[in-house]
């Protein structure tokens, strides 16, 4: 088995001065710099990954998944300030959301994360202190059948768990013959980006992240708009550290 | 403790009409049980079939109340909230009572380690339990963190032998 101990080192070496970063107040180029070079770091550790798997070390396979997790949420907590401070706050929510998720997936990718359940409370506080209370959506569907993306075979019949990492890869459950049942506005939704982004006031649709009013209303030909018309995400697709096919 | 718990259909007797199978164990309950016309209407959430495979993974036995080669269609919500509804048959508790705490904290280990990292995590867990003697059915609801859920067995055999 290959010894990681210097790719391992240097990981950290580059994710803990990159995360020095991590405040609104960084001066933006060097956030920008910090990104570029997370997004080669993280072509490094795919490398590593897949040398890992290679050799059937789950061990190192999932601590990878780990990392590339870790420096997808670092790169999304950069983005996140940089567009606050271009003034692009709906993009700078997303990347709060994604930094929030892959946090977590770190964490269970692997044991050597734990020490960002630190990083995961400071990310709640964040979202609660930098933006205002958001409206979520949650998607309610009838599924014939569930597949299981480590195996193909069918989730709950083989040995695999939901959100837990085999060989570097997390479980994820795949929708089969999806029919969707209903929409409802609920307090915490799987995914934070699935959220009411603007809604009809007087004068216009008002944007709910920055109260601005835009003079173009929502409109919708198939509704006779008495009730409240919003633009809105209903569902959103992102699965960090998941196979492709599982997108 | 955050349990609460309200009267619950006969669960016998809603299978004998409906021509499902009696558990003896432990079961993945459909969200629609009391209400289908036919057991083809069955909806299990998505989260029972990550129990089953939790306690078969631990060799515990999981009975169904579908006859074999019939499959239910299964809900899934893209709320954060994790649900599930599991039936405790009164066989299992008359003959083998320890298999309770043991699946709760099998369920309550897993959810732990999946929301690490997920503030304030709550879920809810509703369970059917039958009665031993009259086959009267209570519901558990358990919503709350997910360490204490392990800690409700105790709930559960108390009302079993109401």
């Amino acid at each position: 088995m290959s010894d990681y101990s210097k790719a391992i080192e240097h990981f950290n070496t580059t994710v803990d001065s990159k995360a020095n970063l991590s405040f609104i107040v960084r001066d933006s180029d060097l956030q920008c710099n910090a990104l570029d070079e997370l997004t080669a770091l993280s072509a490094e550790v795919e490398v590593w990954k897949k040398q890992a798997i290679t050799e059937r070390d789950e061990h190192h396979a999932n601590l990878f998944l780990g990392c590339e997790c870790a420096i997808e949420a670092l790169k999304a907590e950069l983005n996140m300030w940089l567009e606050l401070k271009e003034g692009k706050p709906d993009a700078a929510w997303n990347n709060l959301i994604v930094a929030q998720m892959a946090t977590r997936n770190a964490i269970r990718a692997h044991k050597g994360f734990s020490h960002l359940e630190v990083r995961a409370v400071r990310l709640v506080k964040i979202e609660r202190v930098v933006f205002p209370q958001q409206v979520f959506f949650s998607a309610g569907m009838i599924v014939g059948r569930q597949r299981c993306s480590i195996c193909g075979g069918e989730y709950g019949e083989c040995l695999h768990l939901i959100g837990m990492p085999y060989m570097g890869e997390f479980c994820r459950c795949l929708l089969e013959d999806v029919q969707g049942d209903h929409v409802a506005i609920v307090k915490e939704p799987a995914n934070k980006q699935c959220r009411v982004v603007s809604f009809n006031a007087d004068g216009g649709k008002r944007n709910r992240m920055t109260w601005r009013v835009d003079p173009t209303r929502i409109h919708n030909p198939n509704s006779d708009e008495k009730g409240l018309m919003v633009d809105g995400v209903l569902l959103a697709l992102r699965d960090i550290g998941a196979k492709r096919s599982a997108q | 403790m955050p349990v609460t718990q309200e009267d619950y259909i006969c669960v016998a007797d809603r299978v004998g009409k409906l021509g499902c199978h009696m558990p003896e164990g432990l079961a993945v309950m459909p969200e629609n049980f009391d209400t289908a016309a036919t057991r083809q209407e069955f909806v299990v959430r998505g989260e029972g079939s990550t129990i089953r495979t939790l306690l078969r993974n631990k060799q515990l036995l999981l009975d169904d109340f579908l006859p074999s080669g019939e499959r239910p269609r299964f809900i899934h919500n893209k709320s954060h909230d994790w649900a599930a509804f599991i039936f405790i048959s009164a066989a299992l508790i008359s003959n083998d009572p320890s298999t309770v705490p043991i699946a709760l904290g099998v369920i309550s280990n897993y959810l732990t380690d999946m929301f690490k990292g997920t503030p304030d995590k709550k879920i809810k867990l509703n369970i059917a339990v039958e009665r031993k003697g009259n086959g009267v059915c209570k519901k558990l609801t358990y919503e709350g963190d997910t360490t204490g859920l392990a800690e409700i067995a105790d709930t559960i055999l108390r009302i079993a032998d109401e």
